[in-house]
């Protein structure tokens, strides 16, 4: 099969300034198909919802260096031949434009042995205000909005996702030395 | 009919999306996992966040003696420099020392403070690298390229019918049909806009969105030290993700120069410019504006 490189550029295609917001949102995995994936071998996952206590949630707190939001913790314990073999922990972290869900799998000692992304969603935007900017495309049609379909998945540009996620899995990894030890 | 998997992890300090198509369920998984398992190791061999990376180990010692490099390393060392010569160091991985003193970059204790940018004090000899003063050596985003294009690799010695690897703005993909690629508007960055439709190839994006207005941009002019980017996306298309990403700091640096080298890597780049002159095209040919279509 021929790799040869190739794309076409897309004549610049703008939405006028009455456009809505996107919402962009995307599934990864479903919580069971995270748990197969991160957990090839187990036989079952048996639900261990984490509920802290006030002392337990200052203890998480002053480890993890974050403020927890809800003392509650989806989690589920890891059985592989009648064994427990870990922990699946669930969890959510969100910043001003994203909002992003994600399972943490820690080993039976407690370290991390994988993160997987189960949904991410952006559900802030706004309009483009800039009227130069705008300017430019006076030739396309007003009313006409930006095709902004379920599906799209190319976008190129950096966020700020990484930063939430590694606070939210030290924050994971309090609660495992807290509430599961 | 062939299975499609899609997943995304956090790695290289973003999020990293590989999504796959294949007849055979259990070999996609598989070849999804191996490739997560490839990007797990260039994140840990060219951190510059974490103190014991083997890049570490090059900042830490290099100054004193030769240090001996993984073929991934010297991989991304020797283009580097390749993209630091060809653009008169429009391009120099030396610069973190700027971006350890704005933050964007951790301070290691034990690492030179009187390090300053000098890319030609870089000594690569193939496996192995030294450096003629204290320097702080960061890859960036061509270690993200690097490590698309390598996650891709995977993908397709495995047999993927198609493949796409998207590190944060850093994506490349091969087989199927063309896809659309969408750049975030750089004035509105949840609103994102067509780019092109990419077959077989990289695209990558630098921009200052997401950047709080009051801090500084991590795009620096390496010559001068002087912000790049701030309201300004600079994406280019090129045959790798290493390219592309090292192309989008030259053009955001000097796009009057940039052609050329465009032009030499077989890529071509995209200006968005909200404050100034809207969408520009730049390739072999030079620049010129990307004509604009209403489409409903």
């Amino acid at each position: 099969m021929s790799h040869a490189p190739a794309w076409l550029i897309v004549p610049a295609l703008i939405a006028p300034a009455t456009m809505v917001s996107p919402a962009y949102a995307v599934q990864y995995l479903t919580t069971e198909a995270a748990q197969k994936i991160m957990f090839p071998d187990a036989s079952t996952f048996v639900p261990h919802p984490v509920r802290l206590t006030d002392a337990q949630k200052s203890m998480v707190e002053k480890a993890a260096r974050v403020r927890m939001h809800f003392p509650e913790q989806p989690v589920w314990q890891v059985m592989a031949d009648g064994k427990p073999d870990g922990w699946f922990v669930l969890d959510e972290v969100y910043g001003k434009h994203e909002f992003i869900t994600y399972a943490v799998a820690l080993d039976a000692s407690g370290a991390v042995r994988g993160v997987e992304i189960l949904d991410y969603r952006e559900t802030h935007g706004g309009e483009i205000r800039n009227p130069k900017w705008r300017a430019q495309f006076n030739g396309a049609r007003h009313g006409a909005a930006l095709k902004l379909d379920e599906d799209i998945q190319n976008i190129s540009g950096a966020t700020l996702s990484c930063k939430h996620i590694a606070e939210g899995v030290r924050r994971v990894l309090a609660i495992h030395a807290a509430a599961l030890k | 009919m062939n299975a499609r998997a899609q997943r995304a992890q956090p790695w290289l300090g973003t999020l990293v999306e590989i999504a796959a198509e294949e007849a055979d369920m259990i070999r996609l998984n598989t070849a999804i996992e191996h490739a997560f398992a490839r990007i797990a190791a260039i994140h840990g061999a060219m951190s510059f966040h974490d103190a014991d990376s083997e890049l570490s180990r090059v900042n830490r010692h290099a100054v004193r003696d030769w240090v001996a490099l993984s073929d991934d390393l010297a991989h991304v060392f020797a283009a580097a420099l390749e993209f630091a010569a060809a653009s008169d160091g429009l391009f120099d991985p030396s610069v973190a020392p700027w971006l350890v003193e704005t933050g964007h970059l951790p301070r290691h204790p034990d690492m030179p403070a009187d390090a300053a940018p000098d890319w030609q004090a870089i000594d690569l000899d193939g496996d192995r690298v030294r450096f003629a003063r204290p320097l702080l050596v960061d890859f960036g985003g061509i270690a993200k390229g690097y490590a698309v294009d390598a996650a891709l690799a995977v993908l397709r010695e495995a047999g993927m019918a198609s493949a796409r690897v998207n590190a944060g703005g850093d994506l490349a993909r091969f087989g199927g049909s063309a896809e659309p690629i969408r750049v975030r508007h750089p004035a509105q960055p949840t609103l994102s806009l067509p780019l092109a439709d990419l077959q077989h190839g990289a695209a990558a994006t630098s921009a200052g969105y997401y950047q709080p207005e009051t801090a500084a941009s991590p795009l620096r002019h390496p010559h001068t030290g002087g912000e790049l980017c701030r309201t300004l996306s600079v994406s280019v298309l090129a045959p790798t993700c290493l390219a592309a990403d090292a192309l989008t700091k030259i053009v955001a640096a000097d796009p009057q120069r940039a052609p050329a080298l465009l032009g030499q890597r077989g890529a071509q780049a995209i200006l968005i410019d909200p404050s100034g002159s809207g969408i520009t095209l730049g390739d072999a040919a030079g620049w010129r504006p990307l004509p604009c279509k209403a489409t409903v």
